[in-house]
């Protein structure tokens, strides 16, 4: 059952979604509060005011009490689907296969077989968490025991069962697979962000 | 007003900042903006900005020149910093002066003395709509660095010159041992019975260290990282180490560590003034009081500032 509570005096946080009703939530909290800033996390909603707001809290309650019908199918026509190239070549593709007990090939089978969906963008402007669609594969990998100082721009990488992107060169600690070319965070853009959290993402090998 | 430019000599830990830039949180870009707000909305009403950025000076020697061809004079303003010196004679905070052709500012800042400088009509480039330059996500104008030349505006009437902060907002813009927060969304972490010493003080975040003969009221805590949440600047996180952080403006916007609390939004700009190996203690109010204080510390910024000439 999600929890509400205040988060400081101009946000609040709807706690205890599970995962794959985040989605909808979310979708349906931007339409009810146009003027908020509504994000994303793994099992969570933070909505926040542009100033202190005492009454935000009484006002999330109370919107989450009333009953919706699912929309959820609804929600998923309205997100966009990204297609990423891949070169699967990773650094850790063979460790990666190795803990899953499977062949590298089959690990760039199963990696462009599974439909991911964009939980949320944090760490690093435009670095998406990515979660399977549907639980058909177990991906769960340990990050690194040692991050790395320098991650090349557009590593795709895996750990504790999520995917990720690095937009750009930074330190990190995921399990890399391979790399694509698109341009997932560009400042100068209108939109400078490639992905928004909901987003579907496919992956395609390159070869 | 005619423009001009500004000739940098030294610098410390030198960026421009504005307010910030928003709606971008949710594609993992931070709001960025001042360390103080309230430095901000000072210099706003003491120069009549518009949204203009100004020079935030953490550390070191700041020091300006304005080159003798100058077509004019260019008034400037300074909240904070440990000395202010202008061609030698010593320059109050919170006042509205004017740069003459020729002229050095320098301003010095250390931990706990942080600075803030405007000067008229300075702009710069922007991104994302804010010339903030963010320290986390490398965004904005690039740190100041000798030999940069700042664009600014000569002031046409000099009609702000003289101008000063009332007494009540210039008490703000001083080192404060208590913050306020709001408790929660984790309730179970008590910080308030602690005096916490400051480790670090950055743009990202301040770094306490717990004191050592106290225990730790939540230690039996069994889940060490949640999964990924939305954060704000002034969230203060409680990693397993029991040493908690406080996000500053550059902070990622998401995290996965236990939240003790949140700073309130009045005393988030108090965050910049902790000293380095100080000490500060956080005490809990509701959210009504939290916007009650808001209101007063608005007020308080917003107050008409005083002309010794008797012009308003």
């Amino acid at each position: 059952m999600s929890t509400v509570a205040a988060y400081g005096d101009r946000a609040v946080l709807i706690d205890r979604i599970p995962a794959h009703e985040v989605p909808h939530i979310l979708c349906r909290a931007e339409e009810a509060f146009p003027d908020f800033l509504v994000r994303p996390g793994l099992n969570t909603i933070l909505i926040t005011a542009p100033i202190p707001t005492a009454s935000l809290l009484d006002q999330v309650r109370q919107w989450l009490a009333i009953p919706q019908s699912s929309r959820a199918a609804n929600d998923a026509r309205q997100s966009p689907t990204h297609i990423l190239e891949v070169t699967y070549t990773g650094a850790d593709l063979a460790r990666v296969a190795a803990h899953l007990n499977m062949t590298e090939e089959e690990v760039v089978v199963a990696h462009t077989a599974t439909s991911w969906r964009v939980a949320l963008i944090g760490f690093a402007p435009g670095f998406p968490y990515l979660v399977p669609v549907a639980d058909h594969h177990d991906w769960s990998v340990p990050r690194l025991a040692t991050p790395r100082t320098q991650v090349p721009a557009g590593a795709v990488a895996l750990a504790a069962g999520m995917s990720a992107v690095y937009p750009t060169v930074m330190p990190g600690g995921w399990n890399i697979l391979g790399t694509t070319t698109t341009t997932l965070f560009d400042p100068g853009r209108d939109r400078p962000s490639l992905l928004a959290p909901g987003d579907f993402v496919l992956f395609r090998s390159k070869s | 007003m005619t423009m001009t430019h500004l000739e940098v000599l030294s610098i410390g830990v030198t960026l421009f900042e504005d307010t910030g830039r928003f709606g971008y949180e949710t594609v993992g870009v931070p709001g960025s903006g001042v360390f103080d707000p309230r430095a901000y909305r000072a210099l706003q009403g003491l120069l009549n900005l518009d949204h203009n950025p100004v020079v935030e000076h953490l550390a070191g020697t700041l020091e300006v020149r304005l080159p003798q061809s100058a077509p004019g004079g260019v008034t400037y303003a300074v909240i904070g910093g440990s000395h202010i010196h202008q061609g030698g004679s010593r320059v109050s905070a919170g006042t509205v002066m004017v740069l003459a052709p020729g002229d050095t500012l320098i301003v010095e800042a250390q931990s706990g003395a942080p600075a803030w400088v405007a000067f008229s009509g300075l702009t710069t480039s922007k991104v994302l709509g804010s010339s903030a330059y963010d320290t986390f996500s490398r965004l904005g104008p690039a740190p100041i660095q000798v030999g940069d030349q700042l664009a600014v505006t000569t002031d046409q009437a000099g009609t702000l010159v003289g101008r000063f902060m009332a007494p009540k907002p210039f008490a703000l813009f001083q080192s404060s041992l208590v913050i306020r927060y709001v408790p929660g969304p984790h309730q179970e972490i008590d910080l308030c019975t602690n005096t916490w010493e400051v480790s670090s003080v950055t743009r990202s975040g301040i770094r306490l260290q717990k004191p050592h003969d106290v225990p730790l009221s939540w230690a039996n805590t069994p889940v060490a990282v949640l999964p990924s949440l939305p954060t704000l600047p002034g969230v203060i996180q409680m990693p397993p180490s029991g040493n908690p952080v406080v996000l500053g403006p550059d902070a990622g916007v998401t995290g996965g560590y236990h939240i003790a609390g949140v700073v309130i939004t009045a005393d988030l700009g108090k965050l910049a003034w902790l000293p380095e190996g100080g000490h500060v203690a956080f005490q809990p109010v509701t959210g009504e009081t939290a916007g009650a204080v808001n209101d007063s510390l608005t007020e308080a910024l917003n107050t008409k500032v005083l002309d010794p000439r008797g012009i308003c």
